[in-house]
């Protein structure tokens, strides 16, 4: 079998099932290839963290002349997938057209060729489709939650004026 | 006794046109089924295995063994059902079996799961056999997955019974020389069809002293004419296949055919149904009693029939064909 060395040393081996990095110290989550340091504080130990595998699509782009390994899929969907745990994940969106896709859609974790390698070896990975169920409740995602909490904290939180009016009045 | 705790289909999204593939294969007659659940180009049978196991397993990981049934394994040396459960993330101490099936494996691993003694097991039929100009005769074939947990401890909503077997010689498939892919003659296979079928529904009549006309449902992996004609004589109403039939809307999906019959009988019983699986493959038939103990909890698999996204020719053929001949 024919691996791409670089490939096998930034993205390690295939992924059969969905995890994200945690940090010992500070417990931020951090994409699964971040593996020798934590972003947030530096700490050099970061343990594996099982994804539910639930999220929404932040933004996305439609690829129409993929990679070799790809060729066959086009078009379709990347999208950089907000996990309801907090973590951001760039991942293909499968099942749905490119002028269908939207930001902020819900989607689901699943298992899918990602690309046949040199020599017809195939390369499992997870894709996201579109989920019908309604995000939860409860766990919003860690990110968003921690992102509206200095907004709410803001003592300016009352509403500026708005500034044309102003302008006009003068 | 072995029960089903819990069951799970997958039924791909897409519907390739079998009218149009007929004719740019050059096959006569009248399409036997509407369209063909094609799976996308980035599916195969262990996509669609985790799919359905997932459905099936709802989150439960303490599985003793994984079976896997399949003629079309995505590996030639790598096992299938423990490739799955890694997917899954299962327990690392569960028992790999690999099946390489037609389509009475499901039936088969039934029957090696009632006789483990490592707890549950999941079990899982599933298939993706593409109709080629040159290689598969079967014009018929497409994809789906089929997942049951099998517990022979835990009391689930149905239960496995007696298993009936009959065999005939045939000689269907064969490799020659150094040839990669098999070769298929079908019409020596549909001989046997009807009169091994029947033979084994009638020795399981002969075991549970059920006659054939007294199932709620029977669930066959595929209603050829001649597995019909052949259970019209045991006494065999249509009413009990008419809800269980799906090749007419989707195709044949090998060996996961008698697993979406079983799932369409199983999301219409109810407490004390009784469902006859009936499976057909190289020669040899396999019958079961089912009976359902308490109403399940369905899981729409009509729905998943029913469904589905039409694509053309073309699409088909990129899916298939041309991705056989350039892996790239």
């Amino acid at each position: 079998m024919t691996v791409s060395a670089i490939e096998f040393t930034r993205l390690g081996a295939p992924k059969l099932h969905l995890f994200a990095m945690k940090c010992d110290k500070c417990k931020e989550l951090s994409p699964w290839w971040e593996r020798s340091h934590c972003y947030k504080c530096g700490h050099d130990t970061l343990t594996e963290f099982e994804l539910a595998g639930k999220g929404e699509i932040t933004n996305y782009t439609v690829v129409y002349y993929p990679p070799r390994e790809f060729l066959g899929q086009e078009p379709y969907v990347v999208g950089h997938i907000l996990m309801d745990e907090g973590v951001t994940l760039p991942a293909p969106v499968m099942g749905v057209a490119p002028d269908a896709v939207e930001v902020g859609t819900r989607v689901a974790a699943t298992l899918r060729r990602m690309k046949l390698g040199h020599e017809g070896d195939i390369y499992y990975s997870y894709k996201f489709v579109v989920d019908d169920d309604p995000a939860p409740k409860k766990a919003a995602p860690a990110r968003r939650a921690a992102a509206k909490k200095p907004a709410a904290k803001k003592p300016a939180a009352k509403k500026p004026a708005p500034r044309r009016p102003a302008a006009r009045k003068k | 006794m072995a029960t089903l705790t819990s069951y799970g289909a997958y039924v791909p999204q897409y519907r390739a046109p079998l009218g149009e593939i007929q004719k740019f294969y050059g096959r006569p007659g009248r399409p036997r089924s509407r369209a063909l659940a094609t799976p996308s180009i980035d599916e195969d049978t262990l996509t669609m295995a985790f799919e359905a196991s997932r459905d099936a397993l709802k989150g439960e990981r303490g599985v003793g063994a994984v079976i896997t049934a399949t003629q079309a394994p995505p590996f030639g040396l790598r096992k299938m059902s423990a490739t799955l459960s890694r997917a899954l993330r299962l327990d690392d101490g569960a028992v790999h079996i690999d099946l390489g099936a037609n389509a009475n494996g499901l039936l088969d691993a039934f029957r090696i799961a009632a006789t483990l003694d490592v707890g549950p097991t999941l079990v899982v039929a599933t298939d993706h056999l593409v109709a080629y100009r040159d290689r598969v005769a079967d014009v018929l074939s497409a994809g789906a997955a089929t997942a049951f947990l099998v517990d022979p401890g835990k009391s689930g909503f149905a239960t496995l019974g007696p298993q009936a077997r009959a065999a005939d010689e045939v000689f269907d498939v064969w490799l020659l020389g150094r040839e990669q892919e098999p070769r298929f003659r079908l019409e020596v296979l549909f001989d046997s069809y009807g009169k091994v079928t029947a033979r084994a529904a009638k020795a399981l009549a002969a075991i549970t002293k059920r006659e054939t006309g007294r199932y709620t449902s029977i669930c066959p992996s595929q209603p050829h004419p001649q597995v019909l004609r052949s259970l019209g004589k045991l006494g065999a109403r249509p009413e009990q296949i008419e809800g269980t039939s799906f090749v007419g809307d989707i195709g044949n999906v090998g060996a996961a055919s008698v697993g979406l019959a079983l799932c369409l009988g199983l999301d219409a019983s109810r407490k004390g149904s009784s469902l006859l699986a009936l499976a057909y493959g190289g020669g040899e038939a396999v019958a079961q009693e089912i009976t359902v103990t308490a109403k399940p909890k369905g899981i729409g698999t009509r729905g998943m029939i029913d469904g589905g996204e039409p694509i053309a020719l073309g699409t088909y053929y990129r899916w298939t064909e041309g991705r056989q001949q350039q892996p790239h």
